[in-house]
């Protein structure tokens, strides 16, 4: 049985059947495909739920998702493989430098769906801004043009709460693709249930919320701060003071898995890797460039457009 | 390759509609470019060397040459040389540039107009280039009349001014034939006449942005927010304090800027004394 975006269900591929009770077991530390009893082997530290390398089913690691390691929330795919590919297609039609298989069937089909834990921090924060700033008024009077220069000292304080401030904790997906992943819709968050990572690949957290804290840290810092400074407007010459601070005490912590499409694409010896959003469809990703499209499509523009100008030059020629 | 084609089909089909669009009008107009007089009160003559500088044998190549040229255009070419003091003639006075320029033109537009010049009609559409050979009074003056007026700015009679002007003293009638070959030129096509040097770079212009704009590789952008985690409701500012604390005032001079007015030079247009509209220009040598 896997978890089936589409139609928010378990389903069985070999039989079709769906939301069946029929629920695997697993042992503990050896690792056997339930389905063909294969030998799963290694694999790694933290992975949660795999693919049987023999039969292609897909298996999770029970004490990988339970204890101190089972997760308080999860977000189900929405995005299906299907969906994923017809988004990445969209997205990338307007490539024509990229290789001729980059959005091939056979290529996309390769892409894996993945649950990557997260921990969520809640924050009370105050912040303090303290400053001076310039009002500028220019008027003409006679011959003369006057310049009024009013100076103001500005203060604001404000108390702000922050809810789930994401920070992945897998050290297989890098930092900056997964804050470019975000934002997920949280109201479609739902308390943790094994069976929606059946179908997909999944990991638990690497590191604990104490660890990684300071990363959701600076990013709630750095959102307190643009808060604060979006409330002063109307100055020129804005001059901080030193006394600005951003203070936060943790509130709360949240550990979730949330829904990543992984798109692996070799080109000429070289990795190149989309991430999608797997409730929104947000894409990350770098496109390859064929340097024979560069240059064989830019060398048509430039003979049509010259062709083209030419006759157009022509024509006007004749008039 | 069917991706290529599929991608620069509309490209391509373009460039084939247009290429048969002017082609076909290239056809027309080599079935139909030879011009029908319609003044025959100008006499058969075009070249009128008063100032004998040409062979006859001279003479007879240009107005053969003219003869052709006017055919295609539909537009009268005269050329008059002389070797007489203009100024005495108008009697205009000292020998300054202004006034030999007005006796120039003034006997240009003069034999232009009385002998009823003009290819589609009587002071219709031609040019006439004077070129006088008297010392101290040398020099060529250029006068257009009708579609030849319309289409000369200052700067193409300079151009037709510099070719004469190269070649006058060594070769008058080389000068000559290229005036008639300038009026062709520019009279023989439109009036958009586009460089094929900026043609070209322009194409080029396009290709690179064409390239640049197709090889952004952005990995993705962040569509988070400041307020993407605030829960809501919950920014309350419990201070908001703006207090002045000093105001100052200064002033300068205003001097408010006055457009200043734009030089334009005329293409010479002018009514000569026949009351007939004239272009033209003049050079001394």
């Amino acid at each position: 049985m896997v978890y089936d975006p589409e139609i928010q269900k378990m389903h069985c591929p070999y039989c079709d059947s769906v939301d069946s009770e029929e629920k695997k077991t697993e042992q503990q530390s050896i690792y056997n495909c339930i389905n063909c009893g294969g030998a799963i082997g290694n694999i790694g530290d933290f992975t949660s739920a795999s693919r049987c390398p023999y039969c292609g089913d897909y298996i999770v690691f029970d004490e990988r998702v339970s204890g101190v390691y089972k997760p308080n929330h999860i977000i189900p795919f929405v995005y299906s493989k299907e969906m994923t590919k017809k988004k990445l297609r969209e997205k990338f039609k307007s490539c024509v430098f990229a290789p001729n298989d980059f959005l091939s069937e056979a290529k996309l089909e390769t892409m894996n769906g993945a649950y990557v834990p997260f921990w969520m921090y809640d924050y009370h924060v105050h912040g303090r801004y303290e400053g001076e700033g310039n009002k500028i008024r220019k008027w003409v009077s006679g011959n003369r043009e006057y310049t009024e220069t009013s100076v103001y000292h500005i203060v604001r304080e404000m108390e702000v709460d922050f809810d789930k401030m994401p920070v992945d904790a897998s050290n297989a997906m890098p930092d900056n693709i997964m804050d470019l992943m975000e934002p997920y819709n949280y109201g479609q968050m739902i308390d943790f249930k094994e069976e929606y990572m059946s179908g997909f690949w999944a990991e638990r957290y690497n590191q604990d919320d104490m660890t990684l804290e300071p990363r959701a840290v600076g990013k709630a810092k750095a959102d307190a701060e643009i808060l604060l400074r979006n409330s002063i407007s109307g100055y020129v010459g804005l001059k901080s003071s030193l006394n600005n601070q951003v203070t936060l005490a943790r509130t709360e912590t949240n550990y979730a898995l949330l829904p990543v499409w992984v798109y692996n694409y070799k080109y000429k010896g070289e990795d190149f890797i989309f991430h999608v959003n797997g409730q929104t469809g947000k894409i990350v990703g770098k496109v390859p460039l064929s340097k024979a499209k560069v240059w064989g499509y830019g060398a048509t523009v430039f003979a049509s457009v010259f062709t083209l100008l030419m006759l157009i030059r022509q024509l006007l020629l004749f008039f | 390759m069917k991706q290529y084609f599929s991608y620069f089909k509309f490209l391509f089909i373009t460039i084939g509609v247009l290429a048969l669009l002017v082609g076909g009008i290239g056809f027309l107009r080599s079935l139909t470019e030879k011009h029908i007089r319609k003044n025959n009160a100008a006499p058969k003559e075009r070249v009128f060397d008063y100032a004998d500088v040409l062979t006859t044998e001279e003479e007879k190549r240009l107005a053969e040459q003219i003869a052709k040229r006017e055919d295609q255009i539909g537009c009268d070419i005269v050329i008059v040389t002389i070797d007489m003091s203009v100024l005495e003639l108008y009697g205009y006075g000292y020998n300054t540039d202004s006034n030999w320029m007005r006796a120039m033109r003034d006997f240009a537009d003069d034999f232009y107009d009385e002998n009823d010049f003009g290819y589609n009609r009587v002071h219709g559409d031609g040019a006439l280039l004077l070129d006088n050979w008297y010392a101290g009074e040398k020099g060529s003056w250029l006068s257009t009349c009708g579609r030849v007026l319309e289409r000369y700015s200052d700067s193409m009679i300079d151009s037709v001014l510099d070719d004469v002007y190269d070649r006058v003293e060594t070769s008058p009638y080389k000068a000559y034939s290229a005036y008639i070959e300038d009026i062709y030129r520019d009279m023989s096509r439109g009036k958009i006449n586009i460089n094929p040097l900026i043609v070209l770079a322009v194409s080029g212009v396009v290709a690179l942005i064409y390239i640049a704009s197709h090889m952004k590789t952005k990995e993705g952008e962040k569509t988070t927010g400041a307020s993407t985690y605030v829960e809501n409701g919950s920014v309350q500012f419990t201070v908001m304090r703006d207090e002045l604390i000093n105001k100052h005032v200064t002033s300068v001079v205003y001097s408010s800027s006055s457009g200043s007015g734009g030089h334009s030079g005329g293409g010479g247009r002018h009514t000569s004394r026949g009351g007939v509209s004239h272009g033209g220009g003049g050079r001394r040598r």
